[in-house]
């Protein structure tokens, strides 16, 4: 059975990749347009530095241009690109010794000022800093799951966890993360 | 009844999965969602711990992704000019090239046979010539050398100018 016949009916992005593991350089722009930006979002939730995740989003395109072969239609394409990207950056957090793997742990107290209220003025760059003060684990899951748009199945996928693991992960990411959206300020002023 | 809609959801359960899912039901697993619309449906309790969690899903509802940095972005769009493609192994694709190939060779080894069985031919024609002549050359070599040792030169031979 050829590739074309496994694919769902407008499948856009499936087709795309197809094209692409052709050679079709066209293709292969269009899924960056489609997808680069929330990837590169992805990447700076884990990695939580910007040239960090400027060098996991170059290694994936990479690797999407030159091995979009090796993809398989049984997952969703924005899947199969979450889980390259999540591959990269958990290697190169390893590589450089910052993390055996990605950690579960309560990162150190921020010393950044934190949101007043969960009622004030939301925006996203204080969601961004709220997700950053999270364990990294706990950040992807809410990643994937409400800023990427990615099914809990999908998410499980990417993250190689159960469902009861990823159930606990996004449980705990909301609570800290409301903690975090709605606690009084907190003062790290060293007296 | 479907398998989906059989499956009774216990309002602690639905609390534990609102809190990890929140209160947007097409973000729960799949076989989850319509049991979780049905409780919300007939239970007050579900609605109120929905309504919890709303203000956190609204946070989380906000547009994080950003444009891509212009430099990045540039360099995401170059890569299949700067990387050669890795293309995928297609038998099919050798099929021609192959066929030429073996044309080719089937080719060469005919006009080989043909050329070889010419030169063969030709060969043993020259052969044959050759060592006649050899024969030829022989006999008298041998008729000189037998008259030096027997003295029966003819005697003009022997003569000084």
């Amino acid at each position: 059975m050829t590739r074309a016949r496994q694919l769902s009916p407008g499948d856009a992005d499936a087709e795309l990749v197809t094209r692409a593991a052709e050679g079709d350089a066209t293709a292969y722009r269009e899924l960056v347009a489609r997808h680069a930006a929330r990837l590169h979002q992805y990447a700076l939730r884990l990695t939580r530095n910007a040239h960090e995740a400027e060098d996991v989003l170059q290694e994936a395109w990479l690797r999407v241009w030159q091995r979009a072969a090796d993809y398989e239609p049984t997952a969703r394409v924005t899947t199969w690109l979450h889980r390259i990207v999540h591959n990269l950056a958990v290697d190169k957090l390893r590589v450089r010794g910052r993390f055996s793997e990605l950690t579960d742990e309560e990162p150190a107290p921020s010393s950044t000022e934190q949101p007043a209220l969960l009622e004030a003025k939301r925006d996203a760059q204080t969601l961004r800093a709220a997700i950053d003060r999270l364990p990294e684990r706990q950040a992807a899951a809410l990643s994937l799951v409400h800023l990427s748009g990615l099914s809990p199945e999908e998410a499980q996928e990417v993250l190689g966890v159960s469902a009861e693991a990823l159930e606990s992960l996004l449980s705990r990411g909301r609570r800290k993360l409301k903690d975090e959206l709605t606690a009084p300020r907190k003062q790290h002023v060293a007296n | 009844m479907s398998q989906i809609e059989s499956e009774e959801l216990s309002l602690s359960r639905f609390r534990e999965l609102v809190a990890a899912y929140g209160a947007n039901f097409e973000r729960w697993p799949a076989t989850l969602q319509e049991p979780a619309r049905a409780l919300y449906a007939r239970a007050p309790e579900a609605r109120a711990l929905c309504e919890q969690h709303a203000p956190l899903d609204a946070w989380l509802s906000l547009d994080t992704s950003e444009a891509l940095p212009a430099g990045l972005e540039q360099r995401l769009l170059s890569v299949p000019q700067q990387r050669r493609k890795v293309l995928p192994f297609k038998p099919r694709s050798l099929v021609v090239p192959a066929l030429g190939w073996a044309a080719a060779a089937a080719l060469g080894l005919w006009l080989g046979a043909s050329d070889i069985a010419d030169q063969v031919a030709t060969t043993e024609d020259v052969s044959t010539q050759a060592a006649e002549a050899t024969d030829d050359e022989a006999t008298d070599d041998d008729e000189q050398l037998l008259a030096l040792t027997t003295g029966s030169f003819e005697d003009e031979w022997l003569e000084t100018p």
